[in-house]
């Protein structure tokens, strides 16, 4: 119900931003025609959503708290199988950022190893010992591999040049 | 259509989004994140103890209970012929009409097999339906046949009437290599069953690490541009965060895929009804139209009866638990 609630006002303001963004134009408004147009449909249908879930300040309450236990309530509030872990996952967001950042400067698949063997240190149930480092990089090495095999050699496929691979 | 950039407010984005790069994005990242929580990471593997003799032992089950197959089937092909109405619902159609006819009401939802017999022959039941408006109107029925659009797409065939008699050799083989495919995967998964079950031994962290990796490289590979492996990603995220609040990822490739072709379509439509008879006469007039239209009509109006009907039923369950509880506390 909550997550309803969620989705019709994410809907209403994703279509008021879009038209505001497809109504400020210099030239080309032509181009924005059907994009408004549907835009119009989200909105009736985010709005009618909104409307048949009834009892707005009540919403308003919940979706609050709702945000408020989404963003902090990381450990023991809510149910669990429903709340992302989001400081869990912060380590991962900030490996992709790097991962994407740095790919074309240092090497594809030097990247693609250092993020793959970085994901299953970081992200390993166990205490990581230099046993499972080991074991890690062995895996990671392996893996690169076969990746370096399928697209480098039998694709073909040409990575942007960097320090190293 | 018009020549005119729009919404591009990144250099990544000038290219439009890629379907592939959407694809991956919105299907696999999000798997991946979830695979880090973690709810799924309680040892890291996860263990299956292998049954023996379980395939004649479940189509021993299965055919038992004739009924709930033949229901489940038959909403199966009815909910795939529907365009963009998806197994989720075939199965939920059919688990409800076996629960209604059957004798065993009070077992469902407590792992009545005939349930589970339903909805998962409903659901398998309109795969191949689902590809009747997908070849016909060039309207996927399920999100197995919205990739399946996207790679005809991407082979040049746009699907529609034309496609049985312009490409008619591309559209059989298609259908027959379905038929036969049915049959191969009966066959190789009842072998590779038993080897294939060793996958689920590999911890969750590796499984994530090698998806993202492959991710990124299948998404750069299609046109060696790191902007895709951008839009990729960007997609995932957002559709990790949006996935936990009921949102899917088979609307939004809908979306991306059938955009543009009904843009560029309504477009052209437009431009001819301004030299004509005017907007409203070109798409509100003529049989076809009117049919057209009611269908679209009758859909969004059917979805929103339903889910009234839901929730008249959810609250009806809501006043009776209370009801229940009040005569248990002695009120």
């Amino acid at each position: 119900m909550l997550a309803k609630r969620l989705i019709a006002i994410g809907g209403l303001a994703l279509a008021l931003i879009l038209l505001l963004l497809g109504s400020e134009v210099e030239y080309g408004q032509e181009a924005y025609f059907f994009p408004n147009l549907i835009t119009y449909f989200l909105l009736v249908f985010a709005a009618a959503m909104l409307i048949s879930e009834g009892d707005l300040l009540n919403w308003l309450k919940e979706v609050f708290d709702f945000l408020w236990r989404w963003m902090f309530g990381i450990v023991g509030e809510g149910d669990p199988s429903r709340w992302p872990d989001t400081v869990r996952l912060i380590p991962m967001f900030v490996l992709i950022f790097l991962y994407l950042y740095l790919v074309d400067i240092v090497g594809m698949y030097t990247m693609s190893f250092v993020t793959f063997l970085l994901i299953t240190i970081i992200y390993t149930p166990h205490r990581p010992r230099s046993r499972t480092v080991v074991k890690s990089t062995i895996i990671a090495l392996l893996f690169m591999g076969v990746i370096y095999l399928i697209f480098s050699v039998l694709l073909q496929l040409q990575t942007p040049t960097a320090w190293l691979i | 259509m018009l020549g005119v950039e729009r919404y591009n407010y990144s250099e990544h984005l000038g290219g439009g989004i890629n379907i592939i790069a959407a694809l991956v994005g919105l299907f696999a990242i999000p798997q991946v994140l979830s695979m880090l929580t973690p709810q799924m990471l309680p040892g890291g593997v996860q263990k299956f103890a292998m049954e023996t003799q379980s395939v004649m032992t479940s189509i021993k089950e299965t055919m038992l209970r004739w009924k709930a197959l033949t229901i489940g089937s038959f909403i199966g092909v009815l909910v795939g012929l529907i365009p963009g109405a998806g197994g989720q619902i075939a199965g939920l159609v059919a688990y409800d009409q076996t629960k209604k006819m059957s004798r065993n009401k009070e077992m469902f939802g407590k792992g009545e097999p005939a349930g589970v017999i339903a909805a998962e022959s409903a659901n398998n039941a309109m795969v191949g339906p689902s590809l009747v408006p997908l070849l016909t109107l060039s309207v996927p029925g399920s999100p197995t046949a919205a990739v399946l659009l996207g790679g005809l797409l991407i082979h040049g065939l746009f699907p529609g009437p034309a496609l049985f008699t312009d490409h008619a050799p591309v559209v059989w083989t298609f259908i027959n290599s379905l038929l036969v495919g049915q049959l191969l995967m009966c066959v190789f998964g009842i072998m590779i069953a038993r080897y294939s079950r060793f996958v689920m031994d590999i911890p969750e962290f590796y499984m994530a690490a090698a998806i993202t990796v492959l991710a990124v490289f299948g998404t750069f590979s299609v046109q060696n541009s790191f902007s895709d492996v951008f839009v990729m990603m960007t997609l995932g995220i957002v559709m990790y965060f949006a996935s936990k609040v009921g949102f899917s990822p088979s609307p939004v490739v809908l979306g991306i895929i059938l955009g543009p072709i009904a843009e560029s379509n309504f477009l052209q439509g437009k431009m001819i009804a301004e030299v004509g008879d005017g907007t409203f006469n070109y798409f509100f007039g003529g049989p076809l139209n009117i049919v057209l239209v009611a269908v679209v009509v009758l859909s969004i109006g059917y979805s929103a009866y339903s889910e009234l009907q839901l929730k008249r039923q959810q609250r009806m369950a809501q006043a009776k638990d209370d009801s229940t509880f009040d005569i248990e506390e002695g009120v």
